[in-house]
C-alpha cells in the first residue's frame, strides 16, 4: 500500500501582498473559470490514468490503483477562497470520484480572511473540508496596512468566529514576524491575540523579503528597516515560550498544534513521503522525482486544454540528494534524525561529523533523545540550515 | 632541411626582455616572418602553450623554435630562437638557456626603460659570451622618445646609440632588419661534429605517452636515434629513441648535430632524470667533461599544500607526482599537520613558481587545496650542536633547545625612478633591510642595493614594492647565504588548540605586532558559525593578541513545505558550497584563506 498526499493549486488572490513572491496572479473572471475547467479536467485524467504525461513518454510515474491511497488533501495558493465554495466543492467531488481516498482524509482549504462567508463556510466544512488554514498574518491593522493584506484584524477574528459556527473543529492560523520595523512588544500582542483564538494550529514564519516585492524594495532604499539578529531571536523564543505555555507542541520549525492536531499533510512533507500536486506550480515528489508543473496559470491552462505536457521540470535524485532532503527535513521537525539511519539508509561515515555532532550536543543545540538527533526548539531550529548541512 | 644547411649558416639566440616588454608578441612576428607559422595558425603568443601563461602573460617554461630564414644575402640560415622564462624566480633557467644561445636580442619597452631584472639577465648574457643586439621595441606609440631606453642602455651596458634597433611587435615594423642583424651580428657555433657527444639540456617537457623529453642545444658531436647516452650529473643511461626540432611544433629528424638545438627522447620516465643544465654524452665516448654550470634547482620557499576534503589525499599525492615529472625544480614530502591533517611540504623556487604550482595542480587535477602560508628554511644550531633545517613553522624547535637560529639573507637589487627611493629605502629597512649602495643609471633611474632577509620578501615585500611605486620599481635578488638572527615562532590558536598550520616564525620586533595583525585577519577570514570562534596569539605560550567572533544565533529557512523542498535542498547545498573549501579545526570551520591571509600583514 502507498500512502500519499495530494496537494492542489489554486493561483489566484483577490490582490496582490507587498510581500508575496509566491505563485499567485489576480486574474480576470475567464481566466480564473478556464483554470477551474482544466484543473478538473487534470483531477480527472490523473486520477484515472495514474499517470502524468511529461512529453513523448506517457508513463513516468505509474502507480496502480490497487496499491494508492490518498491521506491528505490541501488547497492551498494563491487564495483558494477567491473561488466561490460550491466550486471548491465541485473540485473536491472531482477528486474523491478521481482518487482512491481514505476513509477520514484529512481536508484542508487555505483560505484569506478576507474572502471568506459564514455561508461559504459552512457548505465547505459540510462538503467535507475538514481543516480550514486562515491566512491571518497579524492581528494589528498597521502591520496588515504595512503587508498590503486585503483584510483588517476585525476581519480576520470574525472568519475564526464564522469557521467556528461552520463546525470547523481543526483551525490554523499563520502568523507573520520579522516585519520591517516590527518590535518584540507588537509580535507579543499578535500571538497574544492570536491564542485568545483558541485555534488547533498555529504556523508562525519570519517575513522573508524576496527581491522585487514592494516591501523588499521600500527596505533597499532604506525606508523601512528589518529587526536585527538578536530581536529575531527573541521573537522565536518569545514565540516557543508563549504557545508551548499554553499547551502548543512545538513539532516543526514554524509549525505548533494542541496534541493531536499536527498537519498531516505537511508532516508527510516533512517525512519526505510522496505527494501528487496538480494545478500551475504544483510539485509532486513520486517514485524519487521531483517534478513541477508550469507554474504560469495562462501558459498551465493554455498546455493543459490543448492536452501538452504540462510538467516543466523533472529531477530524479540520487542517493546523496536523496539522503540531503531526508535530513534537511528530519531536523526541522521534533522528532528528529535517527542517527543510526545516517550510515545504515544514507551510507553516510559517522566520523566525518563526529566531533561537530559532540560539540553540538555538548552545547544544548541539540539533544540525542534515544539515538535520534533532535534540536533545541529555540536555539537548535534557529540554527537548522548550519546543522543540516553538516550532513549534506 | 637542417642537416643541408651548414654550421656557419646557424645562428641560435634568445630574446631578454621584461614581463611585459612584448617579447612573446615581438617572438610571434618573427615567427610570421620566417613563415614558421602560418597566419591561419597563428595565435596570440605561440611559444607561450601553458594557457596560464597565455593568460598571465608571462613565459612559464623555456620553448624553442627552429626558423629558415632567407637572407637578403640569398642564403638560406637556420635561426633557433630560444625563448626564456622572464621571472626572478626562474633564473637558473634562464642561465641555462642563455647558455644555449651564441647572441641575445635585449627587448626593452620605448616607454618603461631597462628593468632591475632585465639587467640581471644582461649580464648573465654577457658572462656567458653571448652577442648583445640592443632593440628598442613598441616604437609603434605615437610620439615615442627612445631617449630614456636608449640612455639606460647606454649607461648600464655600453651599448652605443647607433647600434640599438628599433622594433614593434604590434606592427612587425624592423623584424626584417633585426633578423638581419642576428645574422650579422651572432657568431656561428663552433664544435666539432665528430667530437664525443656534449648536449646541453635547456629545458625539458613530460609527455604522458612517452614520457621526458629534454631540449637539448649540442655543443659537440652528433646524437640520433639508437645512440646510448649518459646524463653526466646523474649517471643514468637511456637508448635515445627519437630527436627532432621545432617548427615550432616537434618535428623529427634523422640526427642533430654540433651547433644545433632540438629535442631528445629517450624513453626517460621523469624530467628529474633530465635536469635542466645537465650535460648529455655518450654513453660508448663520453666526453672527458661535462659542460660547465650545473646546479641542482634549489628550493627557496616553502609551504604546507593539504587537500580540502581529507579524502582527496590519495589525489593530491597522485597529481603531485605527476606534477613533478614535469618540474625538476619542484620539490614535496609528506607532512602531517593536527590542524590540517595528512598533506605534503612543498618546495618551490619562489613565491611565483608556488603560485603557478598551486594554480596548476588545482585547474589541471581539479583538486581543492589549502595552502599554508609561504616559509623559507631556517638553519637551527642546537645546543648539543646539531645544525637542523626547518622548512616548516610547525617544526620549529622549542626555544629552550635552541643555541642559534640562522635566515637566509638574499642580495637584492631594486631598479626605480628617483623618485620613489624614499618609500622604497623606507619599506626595505622596516623589513630589516641592510642599505648596500645607490648607483644613478641614466635621467632619473637608479639601482638600489639592499641585503635583505628573503623571509621579508616571502611576506610581502614585492607587494609593498610595487605599491609604493605605483608599479615602476622592479626587483631581482639572489642568494647570500645565512646569518644569524634573533627570530620567534608566533602560535595561533583557535578556542585554545594552538593550529600548526597557521604558526609563523617572525623576527622578534615584529613579533607582538604580526601576532595581533594575524588574529585581526582571521576575524575577517573566520566568519562567524555556530559556535563561539576565539583566535588568540602566543610566543612560548603567552598570549600576546586576542579576539573573538561570536557565534552565529540564526540561519534558518523558515517555511519548507512539498512544493519547496527541491528548492531549499539547493538553497543548503550552495551554502555548502561555499563551505566546501573550508578545514575542520575542532568545531571551527576556517576557510582557505585563512591560512593564506596571515601571509598579506599589510596594516
Amino acid at each position: 500500500m502507498r500512502t500519499i498526499s495530494l496537494y492542489i493549486h489554486f493561483p489566484f488572490c483577490r490582490s496582490k501582498c507587498a510581500y508575496c513572491d509566491f505563485n499567485s496572479v489576480v486574474a480576470d473572471e475567464g481566466l480564473r473559470q478556464r483554470y477551474l475547467r482544466a484543473l478538473q479536467d487534470d483531477i480527472t485524467r490523473t486520477g484515472n490514468t495514474l499517470t502524468f504525461r511529461i512529453g513523448e513518454d506517457e508513463g513516468l510515474t505509474r502507480p496502480t490503483a490497487s496499491d494508492l491511497l490518498v491521506t491528505t488533501i490541501y488547497f492551498g495558493g494563491g487564495t483558494p477562497t477567491v473561488y466561490p465554495a460550491e466550486e471548491l466543492c465541485a473540485v473536491l467531488g472531482r477528486v474523491r470520484r478521481s482518487f482512491p481516498v481514505i476513509a477520514r482524509p484529512e481536508v484542508t482549504v487555505e483560505a484569506n480572511p478576507g474572502t471568506v462567508t459564514a455561508e461559504g463556510l459552512a457548505l465547505l466544512r459540510e462538503t467535507g473540508f475538514n481543516r480550514l488554514s486562515l491566512g491571518v498574518q497579524s492581528l494589528l491593522d498597521e502591520e496588515l496596512r504595512l503587508l498590503g493584506r486585503c483584510h483588517t484584524a476585525a476581519e480576520a477574528r470574525r472568519a475564526v468566529a464564522e469557521a467556528r459556527a461552520a463546525g470547523f473543529e481543526n483551525l490554523s492560523l499563520d502568523l507573520i514576524n520579522a516585519l520591517p520595523g516590527q518590535t518584540v512588544g507588537a509580535w507579543q500582542a499578535t500571538l497574544h491575540d492570536a491564542l485568545h483564538l483558541q485555534p488547533e494550529h498555529i504556523s508562525c514564519y519570519g517575513l522573508s523579503l524576496e527581491k522585487d516585492t514592494p516591501l523588499a524594495r521600500a527596505v533597499e532604499a532604506g525606508e523601512l528597516r528589518v529587526p536585527d539578529e538578536d530581536t529575531l531571536v527573541e521573537m522565536y523564543e518569545l514565540t516557543h515560550r508563549l504557545l508551548t505555555g499554553s499547551g502548543y507542541e512545538h513539532y516543526e520549525i514554524a509549525n505548533y498544534a494542541l496534541p493531536g492536531y499536527q498537519c498531516r499533510h505537511n508532516v508527510n512533507y516533512w517525512r519526505n513521503g510522496e505527494y501528487l500536486g496538480l494545478g500551475a506550480g504544483a510539485w509532486s515528489y513520486l517514485a524519487g522525482r521531483r517534478m513541477k508543473h508550469e507554474p504560469d496559470p495562462a501558459r498551465w491552462v493554455e498546455k493543459s486544454e490543448q492536452g501538452l505536457p504540462t510538467l516543466t521540470e523533472i529531477e530524479e535524485l540520487d542517493e546523496r540528494q536523496r539522503a540531503g532532503e531526508a535530513i534537511m527535513l528530519a531536523l526541522r521537525t521534533a522528532e528528529g534524525l535517527d542517527l543510526a539511519e545516517l550510515q545504515s539508509r544514507y551510507h553516510l561515515d559517522p566520523d566525518r561529523y563526529s566531533i561537530r555532532l559532540k560539540a553540538l550536543i555538548e552545547s544544548g543545540l541539540a539533544l540525542d533523545v534515544a539515538g535520534r538527533l533532535v534540536l533545541h526548539p529555540v536555539h537548535g531550529f534557529l540554527l537548522q540550515s548550519e546543522i543540516a548541512q553538516m550532513f549534506m | 632541411m637542417t642537416d643541408r644547411i651548414p654550421q656557419d649558416h646557424i645562428r641560435n639566440f634568445c630574446i631578454v626582455a621584461h614581463i611585459d616588454h612584448g617579447k612573446s608578441t615581438l617572438a610571434d612576428r618573427i615567427l610570421e616572418a620566417t613563415h614558421a607559422v602560418d597566419e591561419r595558425q597563428m595565435r596570440a603568443q605561440v611559444l607561450d602553450s601553458m594557457d596560464l601563461e597565455r593568460e598571465r602573460g608571462i613565459t612559464i617554461k623555456a620553448s624553442a623554435v627552429r626558423l629558415i630564414y632567407e637572407a637578403r644575402d640569398g642564403q638560406t640560415y637556420l635561426l633557433n630562437l630560444i625563448d626564456t622564462p622572464g621571472h626572478v624566480d626562474f633564473g637558473y633557467e634562464v642561465s641555462r638557456a642563455l647558455h644555449a644561445c651564441e647572441g641575445a636580442v635585449l627587448l626593452v619597452d620605448v616607454s618603461q626603460g631597462v628593468e632591475a631584472q632585465t639587467v640581471a639577465n644582461v649580464y648573465l648574457a654577457v658572462n656567458e659570451g653571448l652577442e648583445i643586439i640592443p632593440v628598442v621595441n613598441k616604437v609603434d606609440l605615437a610620439d615615442f622618445d627612445p631617449d630614456l631606453a636608449l640612455g639606460e642602455m647606454e649607461k648600464l651596458f655600453g651599448f652605443e646609440r647607433e647600434s640599438v634597433l628599433y622594433t614593434s611587435g604590434k606592427t612587425g615594423a624592423g623584424v626584417p632588419e633585426l633578423l638581419e642583424a642576428v645574422i650579422a651580428r651572432v657568431p656561428p657555433p663552433q664544435g666539432d661534429p665528430e667530437a664525443p657527444l656534449r648536449a646541453l639540456i635547456f629545458d625539458s617537457k613530460f609527455d604522458s605517452h612517452r614520457g621526458a623529453y629534454a631540449y637539448i642545444r649540442v655543443f659537440e658531436g652528433t646524437v640520433k636515434p639508437g645512440d646510448e647516452i649518459l646524463m653526466m650529473a646523474n649517471g643514468r643511461q637511456f637508448q635515445v629513441t627519437e630527436v627532432g626540432v621545432f617548427t615550432p611544433d616537434m618535428q623529427r629528424v634523422p640526427q642533430l648535430a654540433a651547433g644545433q638545438v632540438g629535442y631528445l627522447a629517450a624513453g626517460i620516465k621523469t624530467v628529474a632524470d633530465c635536469r635542466v643544465g645537465d650535460t648529455i654524452t655518450s654513453a660508448r665516448h663520453p666526453a672527458a667533461a661535462p659542460l660547465p654550470g650545473y646546479r641542482e634547482p634549489q628550493p627557496m620557499v616553502f609551504c604546507g599544500l593539504y587537500p580540502s576534503d581529507n579524502a582527496d589525499y590519495q589525489a593530491l599525492k597522485d597529481a603531485l607526482e605527476k606534477f613533478s615529472l614535469n618540474d625538476a625544480a619542484f620539490h614535496y614530502e609528506p607532512e602531517t599537520s593536527a590542524a590540517l591533517g595528512f598533506g605534503f611540504r612543498c618546495g618551490f623556487l619562489g613565491l611565483l613558481h608556488m603560485e603557478i604550482v598551486q594554480e596548476r595542480l588545482e585547474r589541471e587535477f581539479d583538486l581543492d587545496l589549502v595552502a599554508t602560508a609561504p616559509s623559507v628554511v631556517y638553519q637551527v644550531l642546537t645546543k648539543k650542536g646539531e645544525l637542523l633545517e626547518i622548512d616548516n613553522p610547525a617544526k620549529f624547535p622549542t626555544p629552550d633547545v635552541i643555541a642559534e637560529i640562522m635566515e637566509p639573507i638574499v642580495k637584492a637589487t631594486i631598479m626605480t625612478p628617483q623618485k620613489f627611493v624614499g618609500p622604497i629605502m623606507k619599506i626595505s629597512e622596516e623589513r630589516r633591510g641592510i642599505y648596500q649602495g645607490m648607483d644613478y643609471l641614466y635621467a632619473d633611474r637608479v639601482q638600489l642595493n639592499y641585503r635583505l632577509p628573503l623571509a621579508e620578501i616571502v611576506v610581502d615585500y614585492f607587494d609593498q614594492l610595487k605599491s609604493v611605486s605605483r608599479g615602476y620599481a622592479t626587483l631581482d635578488y639572489e642568494l647570500a647565504g645565512f646569518e644569524p638572527s634573533d627570530l620567534v615562532k608566533v602560535d595561533i590558536l583557535i578556542n585554545g588548540d594552538p593550529v600548526d598550520a597557521l604558526a609563523i616564525i617572525t623576527h622578534r620586533q615584529f613579533a607582538e605586532r604580526r601576532g595581533r595583525l594575524i588574529c585581526s585577519k582571521l576575524k575577517e577570514a573566520i566568519p562567524r558559525q555556530m559556535f563561539e570562534v576565539r583566535m588568540q596569539a602566543a610566543i612560548g605560550g603567552r598570549v600576546i593578541a586576542s579576539t573573538r567572533n561570536s557565534p552565529l544565533r540564526k540561519n534558518v529557512i523558515e517555511k519548507c513545505y512539498g512544493g519547496d523542498i527541491t528548492r531549499k535542498r539547493k538553497l543548503l547545498e550552495k551554502q555548502k558550497e561555499g563551505k566546501k573549501r573550508m578545514k575542520q579545526v575542532g568545531v571551527v570551520e576556517v576557510p582557505q584563506e585563512a591560512f593564506m591571509s596571515i601571509l598579506r600583514l599589510d596594516d
